[in-house]
């Protein structure tokens, strides 16, 4: 079982609010290759089929985030963090839904921790 | 005005970069712009591009649509014009060469001297597509019968192509040349990033004597100006070269037409270096295969599966030469790496760097972002080293599309293979080895659009270019790159007159009708 889990403020909520609000039912896939790779896409649900090829790693504010089945073995142990990013002016090739609000959501990612209850926690080594 | 120079030739900035609608550069009907800037220097603005809207992009279809269907000009059956056009852009490209490579580097942080190459590569794809448009041939089957079945070849009609940044010429001279040397008509939307490289082709193809209409091109965002020519039911055709999830979208939204596609995607290109390889030579053609462009290539080497006695010899080597490249202005001779082409490209190879740092993996060469004088105005990254990656993380898995190698050490020829293909693309792949037979075996085996033998990420235009798995669909360039562009009819003839058949009179009865 995967176990990935996805962060993200109140930037990102608002921006998938907004979203939502838009166009409806709406996705977010991973994207990855060539010339945008790594970058969350905003697809209308109704505009890309996930199929079997992609498994559900998460939601953010109810949008279901999917990667790829063949990729999300690699995400195994990671948070996912999501940020909102402007685009200052320019313009981004990404079919992405953002990018018609002026922004791109972007992806990183830190390390899982497995938080361990209290009782369970070895006792701290002595201080040096 | 700011203007950036090199040589002789000065670049006043920021360029206007309009839309070229039937013959005309014009402004977006709605005023609409968006800019570029420079990511050597990124507080220089290079251009200010007209974003097109729907209008615009509808009348763009509609005026390609019109050639095509009218025969306007005779573009689809003079194609002795085509040829003259084709050659003669080519030769426009070619004498201006020097000046267009100055604006690829400023544009996409490409070095000068790789520029300088890239323009001349994209002379080249439009003279060998100028030298194919009259050996278009059919073919002709006489049959058992006595009648004659003629297989025609004939354009597929109206063409979107949808061309990537990080080449931006020959990327789309691979598009644009084939499809007009077919007989088609082109409604292009370039790469937001390297919108003056694509007025350098248009430009080209007017001055050449292209007919209006012919090639129209169109600025925007994906999510509009691309997401609405893909699904414009006026196309025949979308070419596409970037991101593969969008493929995947693209084709989705092809589907609803039947439309005919092409797909350039990602790739995730092993390296494979033998025990009896030749290092030297190996670690040369990694160095220019893996970091060319700054690594912003989908063909680049970004896997060295290395055989585990010859492991230590070429990390050591390997790191030694990439080392010694010079990161810096694109508009420097002595530059082998230039920037990365924006902010969003820079943070997602450093979340990569970072991420195998936490992963744990070997630092064989650490790098990274680089500051202090001319880097802090720029994306500029170093080359990053991995060593002893696994197969199976992302390092080993995504394409990064930046200058980050990870080293992946083997035992055997069979787990050499194993590991190169289990990824999901295709693209390409290296074999460095002096066995012959082995070179041959191995190739035979890896699931790659294209394999090298002792060199890498060279691209003959008389070639191929394409993958395989999520690497791709289709092929560019060469005679497959103009099959693309080629639908396939079959005229049959009755010779015999007859009003008795066989193959009527085996289903019906005719005679009694």
């Amino acid at each position: 079982m995967l176990n990935v889990s996805v962060e993200y403020d109140d930037d990102v909520k608002e921006l998938i609010r907004k979203m939502k609000e838009k166009y409806g039912d709406i996705i977010i896939i991973l994207g990855h290759g060539c010339c945008s790779p790594t970058e969350p896409q905003i697809y209308r649900s109704s505009d890309f089929i996930v199929g079997s090829d992609y498994v559900e790693v998460g939601r953010v504010e109810d949008v279901p985030f999917y990667i790829e089945r063949n990729l999300a073995e690699s995400y195994n142990g990671w948070v996912l963090t999501l940020r909102v990013e402007p685009l200052n002016g320019a313009v981004d090739d990404s079919f992405s839904l953002d990018v018609l609000e002026g922004v791109r959501l972007r992806l990183g990612f830190k390390k899982f921790r497995i938080a361990i209850p209290k009782e369970l926690r070895m006792n701290e080594p002595p201080s040096s | 005005m700011p203007s950036i120079s090199y040589g002789k030739y000065t670049l006043e900035i920021p360029v206007r970069v309009r839309l070229f609608i039937d013959g005309e550069e014009v402004p977006s009907s709605k005023g609409k712009t968006f800019t570029r800037e420079n990511p050597a220097h990124f507080d220089q603005t290079i251009a200010i591009i007209e974003e097109a809207s729907t209008d615009d992009l509808n009348r763009a279809v509609d005026l390609a649509r019109e050639v095509f269907d009218k025969d306007k000009y005779g573009w689809v059956t003079n194609y002795r014009q085509r040829i003259r056009i084709l050659y003669k852009t080519a030769e426009i490209l070619r004498e201006e060469a020097e000046r267009i490579a100055v604006t690829v580097a400023v544009e996409n942080g490409m070095p000068i001297r790789q520029a300088r190459a890239h323009v001349l590569a994209a002379a080249e794809i439009f003279e060998f597509y100028a030298g194919l448009a009259d050996k278009i041939y059919g073919d002709s089957i006489v049959l058992s019968n006595g009648n004659v079945s003629l297989i025609f070849k004939e354009p597929v009609g109206v063409v979107a192509a949808i061309s990537p940044w990080n080449f931006p010429m020959t990327q789309a001279a691979r598009k644009i040349a084939p499809a007009l040397a077919a007989g088609c008509t082109v409604v292009w939307k370039p790469a937001s990033y390297t919108p003056m490289s694509a007025m350098e082709i248009y430009r080209a193809l007017a001055r050449a004597g292209l007919p209006k209409g012919v090639v129209n091109v169109i600025y925007g965002p994906g999510a509009t100006v691309g997401n609405e020519l893909v699904r414009h039911p006026k196309i025949d055709y979308v070419s596409f070269t970037g991101e593969t999830t969008t493929g995947k979208l693209i084709m989705q939204q092809a589907a609803a037409g039947i439309k005919r596609i092409g797909l350039e995607l990602g790739g995730k290109n092993p390296g494979i270096v033998f025990e009896d390889a030749n290092i030297e030579e190996a670690v040369r053609a990694i160095v220019f295969g893996g970091l060319r462009n700054t690594g912003q290539a989908c063909g680049a080497i970004s896997r060295v599966l290395v055989h585990e006695s010859v492991h230590e010899k070429l990390v050591r080597r390997l790191v030694e030469v990439t080392k010694s490249l010079v990161i810096g202005e694109p508009l420097d001779d002595a530059t082998d790496m230039g920037p990365l082409v924006s902010k969003a490209q820079e943070e997602k190879v450093l979340s990569y760097i970072d991420f195998g740092k936490k992963a744990g993996f070997k630092v064989a060469l650490d790098g990274g972002k680089l500051t202090g004088g001319i880097y802090d105005k720029g994306y500029f990254v170093s080359p990053v080293i991995f060593d002893d990656v696994d197969p199976k993380s992302r390092l080993a898995q995504e394409e990064i599309f930046g200058p980050v190698i990870a080293i992946i050490p083997f035992k055997t020829e069979q787990e050499a293979i194993e590991i190169a293909n289990n990824v999901i693309y295709g693209l390409t792949a290296s074999i460095f080895t002096k066995d012959p037979a082995r070179a041959f075996r191995v190739a035979r085996k890896l699931q790659a659009g294209t394999v090298w033998i002792n060199d890498a990420y060279t691209q003959p235009t008389e070639g191929i270019w394409g993958g395989y798995k999520q690497s791709g669909i289709g092929r560019e360039l060469g005679l497959y790159g103009l099959e693309e562009f080629l639908e396939i009819k079959q005229v049959y003839i009755d010779t015999t007159g007859s009003l008795d058949r066989p193959h009527w009179r085996t289903v019906m009865k005719i005679d009694k009708l």
